[in-house]
């Protein structure tokens, strides 16, 4: 499973690769479900994803209502261009923090 | 003209559009629209600039022009610098639309320019393009074409259904082909989302609203959905329209009706707006809208805005372009009409045949109206001599390492060519002297409590028949003080006299007067503000100023409609006759010996309570002493006094064509000019300030 998520000292890190689409949706949602937690801010690293669809990007925007929900932020810190182009053409970063340094990583 | 003076015309045009986009752009960085103008107005250039052998010029341009085409590509930041050659690099232009020839300086100042700017473009190939490449291009595409008339902008939903991904379906690709349909904005709204823990991830909770502007038709946008339209749930409605916009009036909002109403003052309607909330703001708070669904109709809002300017830009297409020359010869005619017309006039009476009567009758409105037309085809907006003030107050405070902002306000009130020409000059005086010695550095602005950014406020506004204009700075003020020694020393006031704050401030406006401690290259030389207030006297004008300490100080200039066609009062002197501007003009009022005689020689006669000095015409043109039983004072107003002039008798109304006095008659003081009346006699045209002025400093001396 390319899904991780790791929290230390009250900030987390989600790193997804490859897919993240409907065929990942139900499983991915299980482990967010499990691990994820909308009381601290939270990073996310996109450079690995291959392949993004509409699917995906509720699952990011589920997180995200959550945690500004709770006063928190989402920060994309790197993203590959198939995670880039998505969130640009959705426009759905206009509610997450998208720090496009590393973005080339 | 030759073609050359129209290419040098119409690149003048350019540039000062290329100017004033670049001024925008360092406000607004990234406003496309404003890289999209800069960009078609170098293009312009550089391509009728080689048509017309213009070579350099072209070869010049073209660089500036690879420039903003990066820009348009996202793959070069627009930056202070970037702005800064790109304005200088105007100016260069302008110079070498001078020069056609080639010259030693030019090529070497131009080869500086281009220096610079390559120091600044980045090398295209090491560039990463970017994520910004896709909607540039699509931009790109349909600023191309935006110009064309069948530009719609349609608000569209998109409401794919729970169940939409599970078949299959996905949305983003949807949005991608719209995108390339035109400039779009798109917002995703996630309101119905539920809780991770809730949600099933296989079901579609995400609608979206999406404002596109696109010339390619409905059609194209129904393609988009074709594979998706009948389980989607899809609502697109036409918000903008060519051909039909200009049907619904914009409407006023209510504060500006009350303030024309005079139910309430400007003041009282910002500080309502200020309490006030944004609609948008109180529906989030309170009606528990959601955030994403309010942004996207503020994107649609601001969209719309963006395209009925455009709209309006572009209906400026239609219109004349007319040499100023011709509109002179037209205004002669007019002119000449009116005094033949009154000529006409006259006959009519004096042979009162009832049918010539309704003949001049009619040639009378009619006169009066091609007048009036003829006047408003030489009104201009004052608003292009403001847009030349702004590039003056960047450069200026760059040299001076102050923060000033300028603000405009009333840049679409009209005035006439004339008047706009001349009045440049002073302003930009007086705009120097704003900056120069009213604003403060950014550290003693600091000290005193202001905000460390000064503002300029140059504002123009109608009134009766005049125009005002007022330069407003919040600096320092004017030093009263400073004033009245250096008048002393000057010999200007006694030293036990006590003006006033305000007699003290409108000292400066006389010759060689500065309070600068310092001469600075902007200002302080002492010479200037004797010249605004002389121009500004020479368009028929006059000028004030005033200052609170600490707090900035305020310049009125109060200019006439025209220069051209006056309403005057006719008056009649012994023989002569003259012609009082009529907007200066109060009342009429009789003078009887009697009351002569009780004033024991002074010239004043008491009006309702008030003492009103007077002066005789009779004495001042035809050194007549000899008074009439009965004359007449008319009483005009002069600033915040009044002050009469005597005459035999007050004719009428009458429609003053100014004419020239000629070289002999030029140095004649208190003389505007003359007319020629419906008989062929000659009336002067009496300059009021400068009569007064005399009258009183020839009291003065007597005392």
């Amino acid at each position: 499973m390319a899904i991780k998520m790791v929290t230390e000292n009250e900030k987390s890190l989600l790193s997804i690769d490859g897919e993240l689409t409907i065929y990942t949706a139900a499983e991915y949602k299980e482990y967010l479900v499990e691990n994820f937690s909308s009381e601290q801010s939270l990073e996310v690293d996109l450079a690995g994803i291959e392949e993004i669809d509409t699917c995906g990007l509720q699952l990011l925007a589920a997180m995200s209502k959550q945690l500004s929900d709770n006063g928190n932020e989402i920060n994309i810190i790197a993203s590959s261009d198939a995670a880039k182009d998505a969130l640009e053409t959705s426009r759905l970063m206009t509610h997450m923090t998208f720090s496009t340094k590393g973005a080339e990583a | 003209m030759s073609i050359e003076d129209t290419f040098r015309e119409e690149a003048d045009e350019l540039l000062i559009d290329l100017e004033a986009a670049m001024l925008e752009l360092e406000e607004q960085p990234d406003d496309s629209d404003c890289v999209d103008r800069a960009f078609r107005a170098m293009h312009t250039i550089k391509g009728s600039g080689s048509m017309f052998g213009f070579e350099k010029l072209a070869a010049f341009t073209h660089h500036l022009e690879n420039a903003f085409d990066l820009v348009r590509n996202g793959d070069l930041q627009i930056t202070k610098e970037l702005i800064s050659i790109s304005l200088d690099s105007g100016d260069h232009i302008r110079l070498l639309l001078e020069e056609k020839e080639s010259n030693e300086e030019l090529d070497q100042a131009s080869d500086e320019l281009l220096a610079r700017l390559s120091s600044l473009v980045p090398n295209t190939d090491d560039q990463d393009s970017g994520a910004n490449t896709g909607e540039a291009n699509s931009e790109k595409k349909s600023a191309g074409n935006s110009s064309s008339d069948n530009t719609q902008t349609y608000r569209v939903r998109i409401n794919p259904g729970l169940d939409s991904f599970a078949n299959g379906m996905d949305v983003l690709p949807i949005l991608r082909e719209i995108r390339s349909l035109g400039p779009c904005h798109i917002t995703t709204i996630a309101c119905d989302l539920p809780t991770l823990k809730e949600a099933d991830p296989e079901k579609c909770y995400l609608t979206w609203d999406l404002i596109l502007t696109t010339d390619q038709g409905i059609n194209a946008l129904n393609d988009v959905f074709i594979f998706v339209e009948d389980d989607w749930e899809i609502d697109i409605k036409v918000v903008d329209q060519s051909g039909h916009w200009s049907d619904t009036p914009e409407d006023k909002p209510l504060g500006e009706i009350l303030v024309e109403k005079g139910d309430a003052t400007e003041e009282q309607i910002a500080h309502a707006h200020a309490q006030q909330k944004k609609i948008g703001e109180i529906l989030a708070d309170s009606e528990n809208i959601a955030p994403e669904k309010i942004q996207s109709a503020l994107d649609e809002q601001k969209v719309l805005r963006k395209q009925h300017k455009k709209r309006k830009a572009s209906e400026g297409v239609s219109n004349v372009k007319v040499p100023a020359e011709k509109l002179d010869i037209l205004m002669d005619l007019v002119g000449e009409l009116v005094i033949a017309q009154a000529r006409l006039n006259q006959s009519a009476t004096q042979l009162r045949d009832p049918s010539l009567f309704s003949i001049a009758e009619d040639i009378e409105r009619l006169t009066t109206e091609l007048r009036d037309n003829t006047l408003g085809l030489r009104m201009l907006s004052i608003g292009t001599t403001f847009s030349r003030f702004r590039r003056l107050v960047r450069d200026l405070s760059n040299d001076l390492g102050k923060k000033i902002d300028l603000v405009t306000e009333g840049a679409e009130t009209e005035l006439d060519k004339t008047v706009i020409d001349r009045l440049g000059d002073p302003l930009v005086h007086l705009i120097r002297n704003s900056i120069d010695h009213g604003i403060e550095m950014p550290e003693q602005r600091k000290a005193a409590g202001k905000p460390e950014k000064g503002t300029v406020l140059i504002s123009a506004v109608h009134r009766e028949s005049h125009v005002v204009i007022t330069i407003k700075d919040d600096g320092a003020g004017l030093d009263a003080e400073a004033i009245r020694s250096k008048a002393i020393e000057r010999g200007v006031l006694s030293e036990d006299s006590k003006p006033t704050d305000q007699e003290l401030y409108n000292l400066i406006f006389d010759a060689g007067f500065s309070t600068a401690k310092v001469v600075s290259s902007v200002s302080g030389r002492g010479v200037g503000m004797d010249v605004v207030k002389r121009s500004i006297e020479e368009l028929r004008g006059t000028v004030s100023i005033d200052s609170i300490p600490g707090n900035g100080s305020t310049v009125t200039i109060k200019l006439p409609l025209t220069l051209a066609i006056i309403e005057g009062l006719l008056v009649q002197v012994e023989h002569d006759k003259y012609v009082i501007p009529l907007s200066q003009v109060d009342e009429c009022i009789e003078l009887t010996a009697e009351e002569v005689k009780s004033a024991n020689g002074n010239k004043l006669i008491e009006v309702r309570g008030e003492l009103v000095p007077y002066l005789r015409l009779r004495e001042c043109f035809n050194n007549n002493e000899n008074a009439l039983d009965i004359e007449q004072i008319v009483v005009i107003r002069n600033g915040d006094a009044r002050f009469g002039f005597t005459v035999d008798q007050v004719i009428g109304q009458h429609q003053t064509v100014i004419k020239g006095l000629g070289k002999v008659y030029e140095g004649v003081k208190g003389l505007a000019g003359a007319t020629i009346l419906g008989d062929g006699n000659v009336a002067l045209i009496l300059d009021t300030n400068v009569l007064i002025q005399d009258a009183s400093t020839a009291q003065k001396a007597f005392h």
